[in-house]
């Protein structure tokens, strides 16, 4: 009954219910849209970072990744290709490529810089680096030995061109100096700027020829799916720790930093706008429960003298903000939706985000969990705010209510 | 049915309205008997208590001192709860300005009082349509309040009051806005189910004229009865 009686006393003041729900469904689409945005951000810049240089998740010798930045040559993987082959066996598994950082100085003429060197196998990287770009020349195939590939930002610093010849110096494994006369064959970019200013890429054999070894520092692992990241990182470890490996796994949010920050601030600005909103919803259900309990003093005083509790009357009026905080949130979902499915379908062309090169177009997400959250929000703030007016309205000494009756 | 026991007793009851530092004394040591089945007008000036002398009967208000007892009951201390559920259950209210509900139609509103009683859907429809028909409405049903005229109004009270098959009906100025004509027979109309129901009712009024349809008047001045209270 007080459900029926609830519905009809909204309907009677369709402009202030229009009002309302208009307030409440604004609000719902708001998070509709800002948290698909962000979930679509992330993701692409999820499978960016994953796809650049991470990997899913990397295999390095134990405590490499704690300890290894010092002395980074005493913790090699020697039978790498034994390695791959294990993790190229577990379900989930798309691609494995070795890699072998190092560092080193290259010269041309009487320039000289640092870089960042990585040993790549050219086949298996050009699977897992999907958002490496070729900007100039070529990229590295299997065949090449002397040639290397360089950063954006390391080959504007040096002034190389794809042809260039360039003197590369390190340390090997052991210790000793040792330097190679190496072909630039092409130049990169990636998401990470800071990566691109630094960078030099050579095939794996050339590395080894350089450091004198033949070893790799760590394995880069592929999933065909980024869900199963922690599933295959746990069969992973299960299985060197079975086979006696002196192994470790490192999952890409341990390395993605800059991500993991990225995320953190997106969804402590996230948490503020649900407020926001959360608070707009409130006020503005919160008056509309107001008026109407003023200007139904008299009839609160009918029904109580006809015989219905306090209770009877808080019951009726939280019913009235429920329903409008679930007819709210049902229109906010469905116009969030269909406004995520067109911005979506047109795209909102993005600058490339901090530290990366490649500017992106953005997508809303149609996220559920949003979707859900959303609902249940416009739901209990509704009730929140109807809980005082109600009270009110519980509250009223029937005689003086029923004086407002004329 | 026993016409001749108590239903309301009204015992030295005085009420005072605290205004600031003045209190106003709406009742002075009003005492009264209704029997069941009486057909009962409280008359007086505006002002004169009429409205009070109801409010504490439908335990709407509490009164300053003395006690009422319902139906053999003190409602002297009862909760706001128990007082709900004997007036839903026990007591009917027709109110001076019709007081339905705007948002439930005619049907609806006769309904009403049912509900908070947690009848079954086929006896509320059983009920509401058997009391609509006596009080001559049943081609209005589906109609809201706003598309009928006073005097229907009025009788759609007279049947949610009558729905619940009360002990009593209380009805404050029931007339009051209504015209000459139409309060008669909405007076009429009362007295027929009086008859007709053996229904107690209590109503008030400031208008003369009525009086002799009543079968027994007391009298208010100032708060206080009149010659004892017994006019007729
Ligand atoms: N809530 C109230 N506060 C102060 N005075 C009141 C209140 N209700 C009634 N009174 C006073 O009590 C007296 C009786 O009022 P009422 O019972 O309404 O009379 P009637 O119904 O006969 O016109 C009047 O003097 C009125 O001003
Ligand atoms: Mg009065």
């Amino acid at each position: 009954m007080y459900l029926k009686l609830a519905f009809k006393n909204i309907f009677r003041n369709k402009v202030r219910s229009a009002i309302t729900l208009g307030a409440i469904a604004f609000g719902c689409v708001s998070l509709i849209i800002s948290g698909g945005f962000m979930e679509d951000t992330f993701t692409q810049m999820r499978e960016s970072y994953i796809r650049s240089f991470l990997g899913h998740m990397q295999v390095y010798k134990q405590d490499f990744y704690e300890k290894g930045s010092a002395t980074p040559y005493d913790y090699m993987i020697s039978d790498h290709e034994l390695i791959s082959a294990k993790i190229k066996g577990i379900d989930g598994v798309s691609h494995v490529t070795p890699r072998l950082d190092f560092s080193g100085l290259l010269s041309i003429g009487d320039t000289t810089i640092s870089f960042i060197g990585q040993g790549i196998d050219p086949e298996g990287e050009a699977k897992i680096s999907t958002s490496v770009s070729t900007e100039d020349g070529q990229a590295l195939s299997a065949e090449d030995s002397f040639d290397a590939v360089l950063g954006k930002g390391l080959a504007k610093a040096v002034g190389v061109e794809p042809g260039s010849s360039i003197i590369v110096v390190t340390n090997t494994i052991s210790g000793a100096m040792n330097g190679l006369d190496i072909n630039v064959k092409g130049i990169f970019s990636t998401s990470s700027k800071g990566f691109d200013d630094r960078a030099l890429r050579m095939p794996l054999k050339t590395a080894h020829r350089l450091l004198r070894t033949s070893d790799v520092q760590s394995l880069v692992v592929l999933l065909d799916k980024t869900e199963d990241t922690d599933r295959v990182k746990a069969a992973l470890q299960k299985r060197f720790k079975a086979d006696g490996d002196d192994l470790e796994v490192i999952a890409w949010y341990e390395m993605a930093d800059f991500y993991n920050k990225t995320v953190e601030l997106y969804n402590r600005q996230f948490t503020v706008l649900k407020l926001i909103i959360g608070i707009i919803v409130v006020l503005s259900i919160f008056n509309t429960m107001n008026m109407s309990v003023m200007e139904r003093v008299g009839e609160v005083g009918t029904i109580m003298a006809l015989g219905t509790r306090r209770s009877g009357v808080v019951r009726l009026f939280m019913m009235e903000g429920l329903i409008l905080g679930i007819l709210g949130g049902l229109i906010g979902i469905v116009s969030g939706y269909i406004l995520a499915k067109l911005i979506s379908f047109i795209g909102i062309p993005m600058p490339p985000p901090p530290g990366a090169t490649m500017s992106w177009t953005a997508t809303i997400g149609v996220v559920p969990s949003v979707f859900a959250f959303v609902f249940v929000l416009a739901i209990a703030t509704s009730l929140f705010s109807s809980i005082y007016p109600a009270y009110k309205a519980s509250k009223l000494e029937i005689a003086e209510a029923l004086r407002h009756n004329v | 049915m026993k016409t001749n026991s108590e239903i309301i007793k009204l015992d030295k009851i005085s009420k005072d309205y605290k205004l600031g530092k003045t209190v106003v004394t709406a009742l002075k040591n009003i005492s009264v008997t209704v029997r069941k089945g009486e057909f009962l007008a409280i008359v007086g000036p505006s002002g004169s208590g009429k409205s009070t002398t109801l409010n504490i009967i439908g335990c709407l208000e509490e009164p300053s001192s003395g006690t009422v007892t319902f139906d053999g009951k003190n409602l002297t201390g009862l909760s706001s709860n128990e007082l709900a559920d004997i007036r839903a259950s026990k007591m009917g209210f027709i109110f001076q300005t019709f007081n339905l509900l705007p948002v439930l139609n005619i049907f609806e509103n006769v309904e009403y009082p049912l509900h908070l009683r947690g009848m079954g859907k086929a006896e509320r429809f059983e009920r509401v349509t058997k009391v609509i028909k006596e009080v001559g409405l049943e081609r209005f049903t589906k109609h809201k309040p706003a598309e009928l005229s006073g005097g229907q109004r009025q009788r759609v009270a007279i049947a949610r009051a009558l729905v619940g098959s009360p002990d009593v009906i209380l009805a404050d100025e029931p007339t009051a806005n209504l015209d000459m004509q139409t309060g008669e027979e909405i007076l009429a109309q009362m007295k027929e189910l009086n008859k007709t129901l053996g229904v107690t009712f209590i109503f008030s009024t400031h208008d003369q004229s009525i009086m002799d349809k009543a079968q027994r008047i007391i009298e208010l001045r100032d708060g206080e009865l009149r010659d004892g209270g017994l006019i007729k």
